[in-house]
């Protein structure tokens, strides 16, 4: 019995399969089950294309989406082109969901900058990658990531706007929007066109204030002091200090109309240097004109006003707008400006189908008179502007087309009448004998004063002859001589006995009188008959007989 | 039978006795139990080579995730590093600590893999039944000397782990590996425990046996 259990078991050394080939099966069993368990528990791995890789290590940097570690960056290497960096970065499978077409990753470091000091807990922790899931519903697994953490998380309600600017102004990502000195919204990112030598910034509008914005706002760039000398004076302008230092862009709605249609988020907006040029271009639309002007031109600016009769109706766009020879073949030099006048400051509305209007407008007053000059806008800095009026006794003219543009007809400006007629009047001021005038003036002043002091004597004697008892007495003696003076009137009247007498004694006189005329006319005919008498009367003779 | 042939004359089992493997007292072969120590009396160990190959697997499967785990994860302020064996060594021996990257390698490194090549070794040539006695019974005493020295690495996590503990500023935990190195340890020395080394010398004399014959 032993011997034959002996001998089996013996035998079955080599046969039997021994259970301990459970121990590696179990172990290959548990070891398959991690493997997998691992594998299928594996994320997706995600590239990220980053500028550099500061603060990245392989293996160690983690991987967060609001402070959730999701995943570890598995490799950072160099990019093909060798100008930046490929992170991989293996993900959690519960953080696929995350990475939509518009997810964006950032790498969180500690940071100082205008907005403020961030991510200092990265001081001791080492950088991570920050993962901000957006709302797309595709998946992807590239990335490029960004610099820095973006000023507006994606998911973030508000208004995404463009703002476009051609002259010049710097802003910085961070930069505040304001309304009316409110923070509203920041700069997001900036960008220059070197095509088109444009100037692009992105800006997002928070929720509640995007409904500020419609297609009536106006952005302009706040950074700064504005001091400006024009036509209209002096002004200097400032906002608050906080964007003096750091700059800003500030909108707000034209002055004078309602809020206009709402914008859709993307739209762009021109940036306006400052806020002054909002008010000189708050329309979109104007149609150009080239002026020839035969005068100097100094003082007058770009943007400088295009007047009629005293009312703004355009601008001046440019005051160099076309090479000098292109303009001036003839003999005359003319200098082109270019100007703009834009319906809707003439009440025609701001839209495109108003600009034929006005072009049919300023034809047809070109027929009847009408001209553009330069005049003076502010003497004291000399600035000009460009002024439309009618003018009689002008010479006809048409709208004209010079060098592709439409041209419209000058007359020579008021400044130069004006200055011409101010050397007039000086010279003729210059040519009066003020000195001989004043010499004489003098004497005449000299001699009235003289006369004055005799006028005063007189007078002075008149006061103390007035004075006088006997003047005063004078009256009624003089009314006593007037009673007596009556009554011897009164006996020389027609009735009085002198008169009677008198008149007696007349006619005595006359019958006297009339005696002695033939006396008289014998004396007179003959002298001598004094002494011999009267020569014997002559018998008349008919005149026949002589 | 065939136990005749399979053992040398001048073994035990040739000569119908048997060893204990507890207390070594030779007994019949018809013994079931070892009347000294009442052991369950075997000719040689019951599937000897079996179950050191079975072991060996098993250890050799355990030591894949040893080295690729990691088997430190030391926290420094709050930066966590994750360090496998071979990590470690390179570490210290960029860091210019050469002897004791040597050691390091040397006792978790070459002394496991050298232990289990060595068994796989002696198994398959056991089994296959080859003729090198010395050369064999050289590399068994080899593999008895060096088992014991495998263990240094485990034990350096477990003083450090143990040691350094200090909060925020500095910790170290053992990693995965740490538990699967140990297993690769305890399991090579299973293995070389289940190996019966008689086997090596039973093949050889019956080879040398066959050859005299032929």
């Amino acid at each position: 019995m032993s011997e034959s259990e002996a001998q089996v078991a013996n035998l079955n050394q080599k046969e039997q399969f021994s259970s301990i080939w459970l121990i590696p099966l179990i172990a290959l069993l548990i070891g398959g089950w991690m493997v997998y368990q691992h594998w299928s528990t594996q994320g997706p791995v995600v590239t990220l294309n980053f500028a550099t890789a500061t603060g990245i290590e392989a293996g160690k940097t983690r991987v967060k989406a609001l402070s959730v570690d999701i995943g570890k960056v598995e490799s950072v290497e160099l990019n093909r082109a060798r100008d930046g960096v490929v992170v991989k970065a293996r993900l959690s499978k519960s953080a696929e969901p995350l990475l939509n077409t518009d997810s964006q990753f950032w790498v969180v470091r500690p940071r100082i900058g205008t907005e403020g000091i961030s991510g200092l807990d990265t001081l001791l922790s080492g950088a991570y990658i920050q993962l901000e899931p957006g709302n797309s519903k595709e998946i992807t697994y590239r990335f490029s990531g960004l610099e820095s953490a973006p000023v507006t998380p994606p998911n973030t309600p508000g208004l995404r706007l463009t703002l476009m600017n051609d002259s010049g102004g710097t802003l910085y990502v961070g930069d505040p929007i304001s309304y009316r000195g409110f923070n509203v919204g920041r700069v997001e990112a900036t960008e220059f066109d070197a095509e088109t030598r444009t100037g692009r910034y992105q800006v997002f509008i928070n929720a509640p204030f995007d409904k500020l914005v419609n297609s009536n706002s106006r952005f302009w760039s706040s950074s700064g002091i504005n001091l400006d000398l024009s036509a209209e004076g002096v002004q200097l302008q400032t906002d608050s200090l906080a964007t003096l230092l750091s700059g800003g862009v500030s909108f707000d709605d034209l002055p004078d109309k309602g809020p206009g249609s709402e914008v859709a988020d993307g739209d762009s907006f021109k940036l306006h240097p400052n806020r002054k040029s909002i008010l000189e271009h708050p329309y979109r639309y104007g149609v150009k004109f080239l002026v020839l002007f035969d005068q100097s031109i100094r003082g007058l600016k770009a943007n400088a006003p295009v007047e009629f009769r005293g009312i703004r109706i355009g601008s001046v766009i440019s005051t160099t707008p076309l090479d000098m020879r292109t303009v001036n073949q003839g003999e005359d030099i003319r200098i082109p400006v270019m100007i703009k006048i834009e319906p809707g400051r003439m009440g025609l509305g701001d839209q495109r189908s108003a600009l034929d209007q006005i072009y049919i407008d300023i034809a047809r007053g070109v027929l009847s008179g009408m001209r553009a000059t330069l005049k003076t806008g502010n003497l004291l800095t000399g600035s000009t502007f460009v002024d439309l009026d009618f003018y009689d006794n002008v010479e006809p003219a048409i709208l004209d087309m010079t060098a592709g543009y439409t041209t419209l007809p000058t007359i020579p400006g008021s400044l130069e009448q004006l200055q011409q007629q101010v050397v007039a009047v000086l010279d003729k001021i210059n040519n009066l004998e003020i000195e001989a005038v004043l010499a004489e003036s003098k004497a005449s002043v000299e001699q009235s004063r003289k006369l004055l002091q005799q006028l005063e004597k007189t007078t002075l004697s008149l006061n103390s002859l007035l004075n006088d008892e006997a003047l005063k007495a004078l009256p009624e003696e003089l009314a006593r001589t007037l009673v007596e003076t009556r009554t011897t009137l009164r006996d020389l009247s027609a009735d009085g006995p002198i008169y009677r007498d008198f008149s007696r004694t007349l006619k005595d006189i006359s019958k006297t009188m009339n005696g002695l005329d033939p006396v008289l006319k014998t004396i007179e005919e003959k002298p001598d008959s004094l002494i011999f008498g009267k020569p014997p009367a002559q018998d008349p003779l008919p005149e026949a007989a002589q | 039978m065939q136990t005749e042939s399979s053992f040398p004359k001048d073994s035990a089992a040739a000569q119908g006795l048997l060893c204990c493997h507890s207390c070594g007292r030779l007994s019949p072969q018809d013994t079931l139990r070892c009347p000294r120590c009442q052991s369950r009396l075997h000719i040689r160990k019951p599937a000897s080579l079996q179950r050191t190959f079975a072991l060996l697997i098993t250890s050799i499967l355990l030591y894949i995730p040893a080295n690729v785990l990691p088997i430190m994860n030391t926290e420094f302020l709050g930066q966590q590093q994750l360090s496998t064996i071979l990590g470690g060594v390179l570490l210290l021996w960029e860091h210019g600590s050469y002897p004791i990257a040597l050691v390091i390698f040397i006792a978790s490194v070459l002394v496991p893999m050298a232990k289990i090549f060595a068994l796989c070794w002696l198994c398959f040539t056991v089994s296959r039944g080859h003729n090198r006695p010395k050369h064999l019974t050289r590399l068994y005493l080899l593999t008895e000397l060096v088992g014991r020295w495998s263990m240094v690495d485990v034990f350096v996590v477990a003083i450090l782990v143990a040691l350094i503990q200090l909060g925020a500023l500095m910790s170290i935990y053992p990693g995965a590996a740490a538990l699967a190195f140990a297993g690769v340890v305890i399991l090579t020395m299973l293995a070389a425990m289940s190996f019966d080394p008689r086997l090596i010398w039973d093949v050889t004399e019956n080879s040398t046996r066959d050859t005299d014959r032929t």
